[in-house]
């Protein structure tokens, strides 16, 4: 389980209680699917390394309970996250209205120029039940210049493409952040000690040296 | 329901039963006599031994008397004639706000759906809805909040209906447990300062760690205080930790917070954030029923302490505890 890798993304997963964040998240993290899943009481941590372009990439990924209430507790971990699941039910048009919500409550937390934030259209395995076009929300992430998906936790649907997509996208940023010298500090999180040894430090020590005339 | 399910003997569907036959039938039938005879002189008993009720009540309460027991314990008999007969009643005649009762529902079938009781079609839901309902009209500040769920069905596994919504009333009143779910969760982040100070006194080298790697209670305990474990430890172990959580209060919340953490301390040393997080989901294995309840309360936490931590959250926080 201590596998070396060069990037570590914190992912955070949110959006209304009951829209199968958990089961996104199972699903990708162990390929499983729980029936009987329980309500997530304030939030759950998973990992998983992937493979992106030849780097090995860490996801640290942060699973919240959707109940309102609980922003109180688990909005402390929006903090340092460089890409957010934002997952909404196709049967459940009111989990699609409270998109806005969450996209606020989320850009509180987190540093809005630096966070990917992926549109999730959950249980699309449901489709006699759906209740939100895909039209719908394929505008609204477009107006919100977010990616899109729909996804199925229980047959898998575009799960793992969904979770690649998104740290794809996040490492594309990372490397342009990087390349045109903004600060990428806040696109790293986690142990220290064991990203210093990779390509993410060296490029931070050559960015370095190369703005000593900025100011930090 | 015609569903074929192998369930264990508290009624929770298991894999493969072996119908697990006690290997101290003749203690066991011994001790629900003696707390038979202790039910009869029961008012008695907790006005006069009640430190022999607890040293009974540790042991484990027989699980065909629990819920007489906890019931008891909770005198929910006097939050009844408080509110008076009729009352239950009439909070199932109230509507429920529309949000409250959203939430309800969406989250009936995530609640011990391992329970034969609570499985779709059988008697249990209903119930768990009734009850939820009845609670957040009698308590709209509070309204629902998810955890409470498994508190009540638990309490609905063991007793009638309307015991069990007053044993969710005494739960969140005499037992203190309501700051945790009213909007804002004051008493959650109360309870983790409480948790992060117990933990330096009793743990020392381990809080250290888990403060350099900034690895936080609330980053997994949430739900283990406010759902008194519920949905951390396997049954036989929960039920221990609430027979004393009613007899004690909710000292035991801390006691075992504490000791959840004894086998794998060392181990937890030597770990980063991430693996710790990965240790502490099989957490819930390191320990056997008797063995967590006696090592909790080896413990040696007071009343006192408790209070003093209370008082140092309310007047002068240190901030060394609050690292949230």
């Amino acid at each position: 389980m201590d596998e070396e890798y060069d990037y570590l993304y914190k992912i955070v997963l949110i959006g209304d209680s009951g829209v199968g964040k958990s089961n996104l998240l199972l699903r990708f993290t162990r390929n499983e699917f729980n029936m009987d899943s329980k309500a997530t009481i304030g939030v759950e941590f998973s990992q998983k390394t992937i493979k992106i372009g030849g780097k090995t990439i860490r996801i640290q990924i942060w699973d919240t309970a959707g109940q309102d209430r609980f922003r109180a507790i688990t909005s402390t971990y929006y903090r340092g996250a460089v890409g957010a699941l934002l997952v909404y039910d196709i049967c459940n048009h009111s989990s699609f209205d409270h998109l806005d919500r969450w996209v606020r409550e989320l850009m509180d937390h987190v540093d809005p120029t630096n966070i990917i934030v992926m549109l999730i259209g959950n249980k699309c395995d449901l489709e006699d039940k759906r209740s939100v076009k895909p039209d719908d929300a394929l505008a609204y992430s477009q107006r919100n210049n977010m990616a899109f998906m729909e996804t199925s936790a229980l047959d898998s649907t575009n799960v793992d493409q969904a979770f690649e997509k998104i740290v794809k996208l996040i490492y594309d940023q990372t490397i342009k952040n990087t390349e045109s010298t903004k600060k990428t500090e806040q696109s790293v999180v986690g142990p220290t000690k064991k990203i210093e040894s990779t390509r993410e430090e060296k490029i931070r020590v050559q960015k370095d040296s190369q703005n000593k005339s900025g100011c930090c | 329901m015609t569903e074929d399910v192998k369930l264990d003997k508290h009624g929770f569907i298991v894999q493969n039963a072996t119908l697990q036959k006690s290997d101290h039938i003749g203690r066991d039938n011994a001790r629900i006599l003696k707390w038979e005879d202790m039910l009869q002189r029961w008012d008695y008993n907790t006005k006069r031994r009640p430190t022999f009720i607890k040293k009974r009540v540790r042991k484990g309460i027989p699980d065909c008397l629990r819920g007489r027991v906890w019931a008891e314990l909770a005198q929910i008999r006097q939050l009844k004639s408080t509110y008076g007969e009729n009352y239950y009643k009439t909070l199932l005649e109230t509507e429920t706000d529309a949000i409250s009762a959203e939430d309800i529902m969406r989250d009936i079938d995530r609640t011990f759906p391992e329970h034969i009781l609570f499985r779709e079609g059988n008697l249990g839901q209903p119930a768990l809805i009734r009850t939820l309902k009845a609670y957040s009209v009698h308590d709209p500040e509070l309204g629902y909040c998810q955890g409470m769920g498994f508190l009540i069905a638990m309490f609905l596994i063991y007793m009638s209906e309307e015991d069990a919504f007053w044993m969710l009333v005494a739960v969140m009143n005499k037992y203190q447990m309501r700051e945790l779910y009213v909007p804002g969760m004051p008493g959650v982040y109360k309870a983790f300062y409480k948790i992060n100070a117990l933990f330096k006194h009793f743990m020392p080298q381990l809080w250290r760690h888990f403060r350099d790697l900034s690895l936080l209670p609330s980053m997994f305990a949430p739900s283990w205080i406010m759902t008194l474990y519920i949905t951390l430890f396997p049954i036989e172990v929960t039920l221990r930790i609430l027979d004393t959580f009613f007899c004690e209060g909710p000292k035991v919340i801390y006691r075992v917070y504490i000791i959840a953490f004894k086998k794998a301390k060392e181990e937890m040393l030597s770990m980063t954030l991430d693996e710790i997080l990965e240790r502490i989901k099989t957490i819930q294995s390191d320990f056997a029923p008797d063995e967590l309840i006696k090592n909790a309360f080896g413990i040696s936490l007071s009343r006192k302490k408790l209070k003093e931590l209370d008082k140092e959250y309310e007047t002068g926080q240190n901030s060394e505890f609050v690292n949230w």
